[in-house]
Formats: structure tokens, C-alpha cells, sequence
């Protein structure tokens, strides 16, 4: 049997993408599938040929490391969530300040003072000078 | 052509755009000196600020970030020791030297100016010859189209020395993912999951903002190390002699470098390390190489920055992005409704020509705003790493929703920046994922209208510059081989 690698469990997550794919091929019709099946058969016969070949040396990271990663990964993740219900100010507030804090930077004048000043002068920097309208939050709405 | 030159000049020297040419500099060369940020990672983050930009100022900015984040690379090779990118190798080498001898400041001056001078010079050559590309580029149609985009993706190969199978997988799924959406002649949708915000396909901005920063700031999580530190920078100076001591030597380099940049994905490491050696190889004093050499600063640099407008000679052109900032940057081209190719020259000639004056402005500019940010670099360089991380969270999220103000947009980079660190952790490409994604819709059109066009495929293989561009892929799937060749040449020294 194959070992289990971090290189094959990323080939088995495309394998399950190349999986979804295929179940929609039946619903394009004959024209306009000719491209994406022959990309598709490439894919997987690639994909084929890379989980079964010997497998390199992987780098190792560390448990510690990966829950770091993973853990900020997730803070970024429900801070995107966050802008649509309590909008861009005070998701990107909560999350530097959280971000910071997870990250362990030694509280002081700038751990303070660079949230408020990063995120209202990103702020006003696309509402007023590139005229895009930043999520306003549906829970809570704070625009300045 | 006068007149167009005229153009260019009147639209690179408005304040407007001399401003945003500054502007493109500055945030260039601090994203090149940062320790984990690069050039390719700043012309993606700063792709969203260009949208309400006429253009040629968009154009201009984008390029200042380029040219800036490739010449900001080689500061921390000389001040900390660590080289940004494989092209800094030999600056940091020498630069290293020099500090302990107490000359950062002379080490400092010698790249800042060899870097400027490679930089304007390769303007000049992409002013001179990329109109003349562009009269060949006439003459292609459909079958040529569909040969420039497979000699596009070619470059896969060429970006996958080592683990080319793995340079495959990437370049298949990307196409697979490029189809995703509406069909180019039929309409009708694809892989869609019945999704209506899929039906105009993935955004290749956002992957890539997700692509080349997320995956930056996971790495940058993996070790609990504080910056290292930077060395103090002594006197700055330059002298007449340090110049005309070493004028072969530069001109030498930057054609190098220029000659490199054309050919897709050979990259300035190619080109800082083969001119390196020829520059060893040329010096009368061989022995003082490894030991803080000027002359060989001045030939990894020159050649390093000539490569910037050499490679934008094909993506210009023929849209064949050679490298992922190129890649990015034409990208952003698209977007500003400025399709590379021969009418890009007519259609578009004010803007363009203002992008090819404003590249050789970009590159002046380099070694005045150079010269005053090496003198503060010790203090920019020690900015905390958990203050950069969360900035680079901020600006590809905002950036990436500023696109189409669209959450999908916002998801996209985020799934593609968590799928991108698992890339670098596996040791998959990226920049087959940049070239994949513009070149893939281009390649299936062409198809579809070549096969229109002819009831026998081979009847293609008639129209001389079909074969050209046949040749041409041949070239670049060896190209791994000949890469290996000279960087061995260039490694043995």
C-alpha cells in the first residue's frame, strides 16, 4: 500500500475536485465539452502518476507550527466571515487586534495605535479616494 | 513612431503620472526589502488599486512596484546577508563582504546605481523593440494565436525545472478551473454547480492576490525567529572612477540581462548569475570575486534589473507573460481593456507608449529614491513580522473585494492563498497557475476558430508563422535542459 504523505492527501483532495468536475460533464452539451474532457482526462492521469511515484522527503513544520498556521487561518477566515454582518471597520478592528495578539506583539503604543490607524486609513483610502463601497455589515453597520 | 513617442512623453511626464510612477517605486522597493515580500507579491496586492486609474497611470504604477520590488530584493541581500530572491545570490555574496569590511554604504551605492543603469537601459531596448514585434505580430491569427498561447504554457516547463511533472498537474487543473463559466462560443455554462455567481468563472485577479500573499504570511508564521539584524549603513558614495572603471562590465551585464528577460521564464536568477561569471571571467582582478567585489555587484545587478524590460517585450506583444509578476501585470492589462498584441500599439498608442517613456522614468527615479531609502533601510527592515503578516491579511482582502465588490471575489483569494501554501509546502509551481488561468480562455477561442477555419487541422502547419511558433515550443519544453547547462556554467565559478 501507498503511504499516506502530505503530498498524496493534497492529491487526494484535487482527485475529490477532479471527482465533482466529472459528475458535471453530463450537463454540458456536446459543443462546449470536448476542451474540458480532454483537460480532465490530463488531470487525472497526472495526478495518477504523481501519487504513485516514490514520494520525496517532506519538510516538516512541526505540530506547533501547524496549529499556528492553522489557527490564524481560521481568525482570517471568520473575519471574512465577519464583514458582511458587522462590516469592514470593526472586522478588520477585531481581527488586528485579535491577529496581533495571537501573534504575540508586545503591547505597547503600536499595538494599539496601528489598528485604529491601518484600518480607518484603508478605509478612507477606497470609500473616498477609489470610490468602492466597502461591506457595511447586516447585524451591525458602522460607516464613517 | 515620433509621434507616438511624443505621446508617450507628454502622458509619462504629467504630474499626475509622475506621481503615481513615484508612488510605484517607493511601495515597490519597500515590498522588495521586506523579509517574506517580493515584487510579484506587491504588483498582485496593488492590482486592485490600479482599477479607478486611467490606464496609463494604472500601467505606470504597477510598473513602479515591479521595477522597484525587483531592485528593493538585493537591499537585504547586502544589509542582513539573506537574499530575497535566487537573483540576489551574488550581491549578497559580495555585499556580505563588503559590510564586514565596514563599506555597506559603498556596497549599497554600486547597487543602486548598476541597478538603475541595467533597468533604463532595458526600457530603451523595450521602447526600440517592442513596436517592431508588434509589425510581426500583425500577421497572427487564430492558428498563430492558438500556438502563442500553447507556447505560453510551455513555459510551464521552463518554470518547473525539478518537478515537472508536478509544473503538469498544476498547468491541467488550472485549465480545467479557466473553463470554468460560460463556454467562449456557445454560451452556455460550465462546472458552474448550478451557482449563478459562477457563471462569469473564477476571478483571475483574486487567485492570484490569494496566490502569491496568503501563502507568504503562513510561512512567515512558521517560525517563532524575530527579524534578523540589519547592518548599519556607512557613507553612500560613488565616484566618477567606480563608473568608468566598470562601463564595460555594465553594458555588458544589461545586454545580458535584456536578452535573458525575453526569453519566457529564464528570469533574472539566469541572468544575475551568468553575468556574474562572464563578469569573472572578463575582470582583470578574478581573485577579488567572493571578497566584496564592486564589478561583481554591478553585473548581478545590472543584469538582474535588465531583465524587467526584457520581459515585457513578449508580454506586450505576443501576450506571453514570462514570469508570475509579468503574468500579473498583464492580467491587470486585461482588465484596463488593453489586450497585448499589434493593435495594443495602434488602438491603445497613447497609453502605451506613456507605459514604455514612464518604464525608463520608473527606472531614473529607482536610484534617486534608492539612494535616500538605503540610508533608512536599517529601520524599515526590523519592522515586526506580525505587523506585516496582518497587512498583508488586510490589503489581498480588501483588495480582492474592491475587484467587482463581491464576498465571492474575497473567498476566491482566500481558498486559493490556503491552496497555494500547500503548493509551496509540496513543492507545486505557482506561476503555472498565472500563465494557466490567462492564457486558457485565450487558448480554447483560438482553437474553436481554428478548427472553423480549417476541415484538415494540418492544413495549419502551411502558414510560416505557425511553424515559428512550433519551433519555439520545442525550444522551451528543452529549455529545462539548457537551463541546467548554464546554471551549472554559472554555478561553477
Amino acid at each position: 500500500m501507498y503511504k499516506l504523505t502530505g503530498n498524496r492527501v493534497f492529491l487526494l483532495f484535487f482527485g475529490i475536485v477532479l471527482i465533482a468536475f466529472t459528475t458535471q460533464l453530463s450537463k454540458i452539451p456536446d459543443g462546449a465539452k470536448a476542451y474540458p474532457l480532454f483537460l480532465l482526462v490530463c488531470s487525472y492521469v497526472v495526478s495518477i502518476v504523481l501519487f504513485i511515484q516514490p514520494q520525496k522527503q517532506e519538510e516538516k513544520i512541526g505540530k506547533e507550527n501547524a496549529l499556528r498556521i492553522a489557527l490564524f487561518a481560521v481568525m482570517i477566515g471568520i473575519s471574512l466571515l465577519l464583514l458582511t454582518r458587522i462590516g469592514y471597520i470593526l472586522s478588520t478592528l477585531i481581527f488586528l487586534y485579535a491577529g496581533l495578539w495571537y501573534l504575540k506583539l508586545k503591547k505597547g503604543m503600536l499595538f494599539f495605535v496601528f489598528p485604529l490607524v491601518l484600518t480607518l486609513s484603508m478605509y478612507f483610502l477606497f470609500t473616498r479616494g477609489l470610490s468602492v463601497i466597502l461591506p457595511e455589515g447586516s447585524w451591525v453597520s458602522l460607516t464613517l | 513612431m515620433l509621434s507616438n513617442l511624443l505621446l508617450g512623453l507628454q502622458g509619462a511626464f504629467t504630474l499626475e503620472n509622475l506621481l503615481f510612477e513615484l508612488a510605484g517605486v517607493v511601495i515597490g522597493i519597500i515590498f522588495g526589502a521586506l523579509p517574506g515580500f517580493s515584487a510579484t507579491m506587491g504588483v498582485a496586492v496593488f492590482v486592485p488599486f490600479s482599477y479607478v486609474l486611467e490606464p496609463g497611470a494604472a500601467m505606470l504604477l504597477l510598473s513602479g512596484v515591479y521595477c522597484g520590488g525587483v531592485y528593493g530584493g538585493s537591499i537585504p541581500a547586502v544589509l542582513i546577508g539573506i537574499p530575497g530572491t535566487p537573483a540576489s545570490v551574488p550581491t549578497s555574496l559580495e555585499g556580505r563582504a563588503m559590510v564586514q569590511k565596514g563599506k555597506s554604504g559603498e556596497a549599497l551605492a554600486m547597487v543602486t546605481f548598476a541597478s538603475a543603469f541595467g533597468g533604463f537601459i532595458s526600457s530603451v531596448a523595450l521602447l526600440l523593440f517592442a513596436p517592431l514585434l508588434a509589425i510581426v505580430a500583425l500577421k497572427v491569427g487564430p492558428p498563430e494565436q492558438m500556438m502563442i498561447a500553447i507556447f505560453g504554457l510551455s513555459v510551464v516547463s521552463m518554470l518547473s525545472v525539478g518537478n515537472m511533472m508536478k509544473g503538469l498537474f498544476v498547468g491541467f487543473v488550472t485549465l480545467l478551473i479557466a473553463t470554468v463559466g460560460q463556454d467562449p462560443m456557445l454560451g452556455f455554462p460550465r462546472f458552474t454547480f448550478g451557482n449563478f455567481q459562477l457563471t462569469g468563472g473564477l476571478e483571475t485577479v483574486s487567485v492570484l492576490i490569494g496566490l502569491f500573499s496568503l501563502p507568504e504570511v503562513f510561512k512567515m508564521l512558521e517560525s517563532k525567529k524575530e527579524n534578523d539584524k540589519a547592518s548599519v549603513v556607512s557613507k553612500m558614495k560613488l565616484s566618477l572612477k567606480d563608473i568608468t572603471s566598470n562601463t564595460v562590465n555594465l553594458i555588458r551585464s544589461t545586454i545580458i540581462g535584456i536578452a535573458i528577460g525575453i526569453i519566457p521564464a529564464a528570469g533574472p536568477d539566469i541572468a544575475s548569475f551568468l553575468s556574474y561569471n562572464e563578469a569573472k571571467k572578463a575582470s582583470k582582478q578574478p581573485e577579488k570575486f567572493g571578497r566584496g567585489s564592486t564589478e561583481g555587484i554591478i553585473a548581478s545587478e545590472a543584469a538582474n534589473n535588465g531583465v524587467t524590460g526584457g520581459s515585457l517585450i513578449p508580454l506586450l506583444t505576443l501576450s506571453i507573460p514570462g514570469s508570475a509578476p509579468a503574468a500579473i501585470f498583464l492580467g491587470a492589462m486585461i482588465i484596463h481593456g488593453l489586450r497585448p498584441g499589434p493593435l495594443l500599439f495602434t488602438q491603445h498608442a497613447g497609453t502605451v507608449y506613456t507605459l514604455l517613456v514612464g518604464f525608463a522614468v520608473i527606472n531614473i527615479m529607482i536610484f534617486f529614491v534608492g539612494w535616500v531609502f538605503c540610508k533608512w533601510a536599517g529601520k524599515i527592515l526590523v519592522i515586526p513580522k506580525q505587523i506585516l503578516a496582518v497587512i498583508i491579511v488586510v490589503l489581498a482582502s480588501v483588495g480582492s473585494f474592491s475587484i467587482q465588490q463581491n464576498m465571492m471575489d474575497v473567498f476566491t483569494m482566500y481558498i486559493a492563498g490556503i491552496i497555494g501554501y500547500f503548493m509551496l509546502k509540496y513543492d507545486y509551481p505557482l506561476s503555472p497557475v498565472a500563465l494557466g488561468l490567462l492564457l486558457g480562455p485565450m487558448l480554447e477561442e483560438a482553437l474553436t476558430l481554428t478548427n472553423t477555419m480549417y476541415d484538415n487541422f494540418f492544413m495549419i502547419f502551411t502558414r510560416p508563422l505557425t511553424n515559428v511558433f512550433v519551433v519555439f515550443i520545442f525550444v522551451s519544453l528543452f529549455w529545462p535542459l539548457i537551463k541546467k547547462q548554464l546554471k551549472k556554467k554559472g554555478g561553477a565559478q
